[in-house]
């Protein structure tokens, strides 16, 4: 059980508090509820330039950087399709530092030009680093709008296309600003040897009195059901084929979305799992595979993927990997196999238990999902998936119709 | 409720951070032969146990000797094939590793605590009776062979593989250069022989986290069982022979980035200077705010990052700095790194920069230390080169607390010799 507190502040900001005496450090985690679906598709990439800007000074504070490290403090953040997380681990004498520090870039940013030139560069080169100087880097910007036609997860985090970063204009950043980071928009958690009453003394002090009302709302393309197989071959620099399947899947606030998390386990979690014993180990057709979800908030993506053992083709062994789907669709798969997979979720649940800034971090994402208690209910739900909702699940995703494959050919 | 005056632009007080000293840690005796260190902590179920035996890659006769010995360890044994150690261990949502660093080999079990004890039978049975099958083996190695392929199509990963070789010379353990070709040369033989000549009499144990007496009981039954053994081959010296060649540039036709790597040996752990050298290594590309980070991506936005840290290893360590800039600048970038190299040994650091990177280091060794999983590697980390944890620790805190510019000035002067340096460029130096 995690146990916290929760109170609002009446700006929106809603705060958990996570109390843990075991540690000297403190997390302070804060998520704003914006990512890269929130974005226009003529301008996109911005919510992670964003990230990046949120580290150039706010209005009050010419550096973010520094008086946190002078307090003995680290920060870290990520931007995913659907949200901004924002973390800073410190020692927990010190955490008025990260209230004085993260409120101030909630009131408002410094907007500097310079700040925004230096971070498109630096955005430009993440962008070259990440996806176009590695081998198969470039797969994931085509495999997502091959799966998606409508819904925003058509485009990476990074932009759909790096000429709208080197585009970007301040009063895009500011009014994208306005528009998401307010306090109604986020969700803090704070987590360490702390009392929820001087947490709270904290967050009134330095939060209370950013007064931005939030009336954005996420305004969201659904996708489309997809009604025929798509398939598209790439060819690069490449030393092996690799392939990628997406087949579309259901999202977070549906149950079937932990059924499928299991199907990917029955399929590749751990040395013991179906393709790895039998794709990578038995008929050696892949140097590595798996399969997998992209936990994305909509619906999202079911993923196989590997790079193929030199000498094989793709029709070697695709069938392959028909035939270990239709073995789960079947339900050929053992009563201990799904007992298995159940007990590795219950103690990923607790190993990730021992990580004060990951419980900070999932209860602001559960938070942000509806209700953070929820995560203390998942175990019990896995739990209870039955061998007869695999197999419905099954059906119901891994159809040709749903599927679009990527294949990765290596140049002659 | 929210009308409190407060002063944005002043930061609040904070308090100066302190060392308590290195947390406490019980050790035992097991069978009267094994030193095994214990973390207690009962935050969660989850329990940690690592093994360490005092062998490794330094003593191999052929590259990917001890790396394959280990990793193929938990592929069958004389009671449980492949296929049932890994059922097992999924079965039980558990997490075991065999791996190979220069000097040891370690075996690493992460558990639920009523779990762990029923798996060492298992473990037993890894430690004494592995057959290294000749099946499993050559899927495995081949697909390694693949995955260090593809590595080699990555600037960053080439340039890793390599540059060692610059700084220790190629013969040198540390140096070697991997090659496609030593995959194709390795037998189980080789693996069997490393295996048996393992000096398991002179394991040690670290376990932290929900620790319970029946752990140690099981534990204790376990080792009753593995050999005593306790020398192993042993550790040859060798000479440090850096490359004759200060630069040196493989070139990656259409690389739209390159990656830098440039570097020189220092003085390790078990050195007094040290822990100013550390923080010499901070202040210059230790940390966000470091030199290095704030000119090439915080002032010219040549990288996503720019880093130095020290590489450190048992007989010998060495400082490198390492980036991927935009190919069009790479020799406006190594210039760059140069010039902050020299100037950290031409003219003083302000004490305020001082104080920032010296917190920066309180804080971050104070995180490293939090939490028993945490606290088990600090402590295998201080022990593989024989030094006592609380001197360790409280010498590195007070010789960075103490430091003064003329320190950080004079710790550069000595150690950050620019015309010493090697320097690898993989990709597009136009």
């Amino acid at each position: 059980m995690l146990q916290f507190e929760k109170f609002t502040l009446s700006n929106g900001l809603k705060v958990l508090v996570y109390s843990d005496k075991t540690t000297p450090m403190a997390v302070v985690n804060i998520l704003y509820g914006v990512g890269a679906r929130d974005e226009d598709e003529n301008r996109t990439g911005f919510a992670h330039l964003f990230e990046h800007l949120m580290f150039g000074g706010s209005i009050n504070i010419p550096e973010f950087d520094t008086p946190l490290e002078k307090v003995g403090g680290e920060n870290n953040a990520f931007t995913n399709n659907d949200i901004t997380n924002y973390h800073i681990t410190l020692p927990a004498q010190n955490i008025e530092t990260a209230f004085w520090l993260e409120s101030d870039r909630m009131l408002s940013l410094a907007f500097s030009e310079k700040s925004l030139e230096v971070q498109r560069k630096v955005v430009i080169e993440e962008f070259k680093q990440r996806y176009l100087n590695q081998p198969y880097g470039d797969a994931w910007l085509c495999l997502r709008p091959l799966a998606f036609t409508t819904h925003p997860y058509k485009w990476a985090t990074i932009g759909k296309d790096i000429s709208h970063i080197e585009n970007a204009t301040m009063s895009d950043v500011r009014a994208f600003y306005d528009k998401w980071y307010n306090p109604a928009n986020a969700i803090m958690v704070v987590a360490g040897p702390l009392e929820t009453e001087s947490v709270k003394a904290l967050a009134e002090k330095w939060f209370g009195n950013i007064n931005k009302p939030h009336t954005a709302s996420h305004n969201i393309l659904q996708e489309p059901e997809q009604n025929g197989k798509r398939e598209m071959t790439l060819e690069g620099d490449v030393p092996f084929r690799a392939l990628y399947q997406a087949y579309h899947m259901p999202g977070r606030e549906n149950p079937d979305y932990r059924i499928c998390d299991l199907i990917s386990d029955l399929l590749s979690n751990g040395a013991s799992s179906r393709l790895y014993q039998n794709l990578v180990k038995e008929k050696n057709y892949f140097s590595n595979l798996n399969g997998y979800i992209t936990g994305d908030y909509d619906p999202g993506l079911f993923i196989i993927q590997g790079e193929l053992t030199n000498g094989y083709t793709f029709d070697d062994v695709i069938p392959a990997i028909n035939f270990e789907i239709e073995e789960i669709k079947k339900g050929n798969f053992s009563d201990r196999e799904l007992e298995k997979v159940k007990n590795k979720i219950e103690s990923t649940f607790e190993f990730s238990k021992t990580s004060c800034l990951n419980n900070a971090m999932n209860l602001a994402l559960y938070e942000w999902m509806g209700d953070a208690d929820r995560i203390n209910h998942e175990v019990e739900k896995y739990l209870a998936i039955t061998k007869d909702d695999i197999c419905r699940v099954a059906k119901n995703i891994f159809r040709d119709e749903n599927l679009s494959q990527l294949l990765y050919e290596p140049l002659k | 409720m929210n009308t409190q005056d407060i002063n944005r632009k002043i930061a609040p007080a904070s308090e100066s951070l302190s060392f308590s000293g290195f947390p406490a840690f019980t050790e035992k005796k097991i069978n009267d032969r094994f030193p095994c260190y214990c973390f207690e902590n009962f935050n969660s179920e989850v329990v940690r146990l690592d093994i360490v035996v005092d062998a490794g890659s330094w003593i191999q006769q052929k590259p990917l000797q001890a790396s394959s010995m280990a990793r193929m360890m938990t592929e069958g044994t004389k009671e449980y094939n492949a296929f049932r150690i890994a059922e097992t261990i999924d079965f039980s949502g558990a997490y075991l590793d065999v791996t190979a660093s220069n000097h040891n080999t370690t075996i690493s079990i992460f558990a639920v605590k009523h779990i762990l004890e029923k798996l060492f039978p298992l473990l037993r049975s890894i430690m004494t009776e592995s057959v290294f099958p000749e099946e499993e083996f050559r899927v495995i190695l081949a697909n390694n062979k693949q995955e260090f392929i593809i590595g080699n199509k990555k600037v960053m990963s080439l340039a890793r593989r390599i540059f060692p070789s610059m700084i220790y010379g190629e013969n040198h353990p540390y140096g070697k250069i991997l090659k496609e070709s030593d995959f194709d040369n390795l037998a189980t033989e080789d693996l069997k022989q490393l295996y048996n000549q393992l000096p398991l009499g002179s394991s040690r144990c670290y376990i932290g986290g929900n620790i319970d007496s029946n752990v140690i009981s099981s534990l204790s039954e376990m080792m009753q069982h593995i050999s005593t053994r306790e020398n192993g081959i042993a550790e040859k010296e060798s000479e440090i022979q850096p490359s004759t060649d200060k630069e040196r540039v493989i070139e990656i036709e259409d690389a739209v980035q390159s990656a830098i790597m440039l570097g020189i040996p220092v003085v390790g752990r078990s050195h007094p200077d040290f822990p100013l050298l550390v923080l010499t290594n901070t202040i210059l590309g230790g940390y966000f705010g470091s030199r290095l980070m704030k000119s090439i991506r915080e002032e010219k936005g040549f990288t996503y990052g720019i880093s130095s840290g020290i590489a450190l290893r048992n007989k010998a360590s060495h400082l490198s700095i390492q980036t991927e800039v935009k190919s069009e600048i790479t020799q406006l970038a190594l210039d760059e790194i140069f010039r902050e190299i020299s100037r950290l040994s031409a003219e003083k650091v302000m004490m305020d920069e001082l104080n920032i990177a010296r917190n920066y280091i309180f804080g971050s060794l104070l995180r490293s230390l939090d939490g028993p999983f945490a606290l088990t590697e600090r402590l295998m980390g201080v022990h593989s080169i024989n030094l006592d944890p609380e001197k360790y620790f409280r010498y590195y805190w007070d010789t960075i607390a103490s430091a003064t510019p003329e320190d950080v000035l004079r710790t550069a002067e000595k150690y950050l010799r620019p015309d010493e340096m090697r320097v690898l460029i993989v990709g597009n130096k136009n």
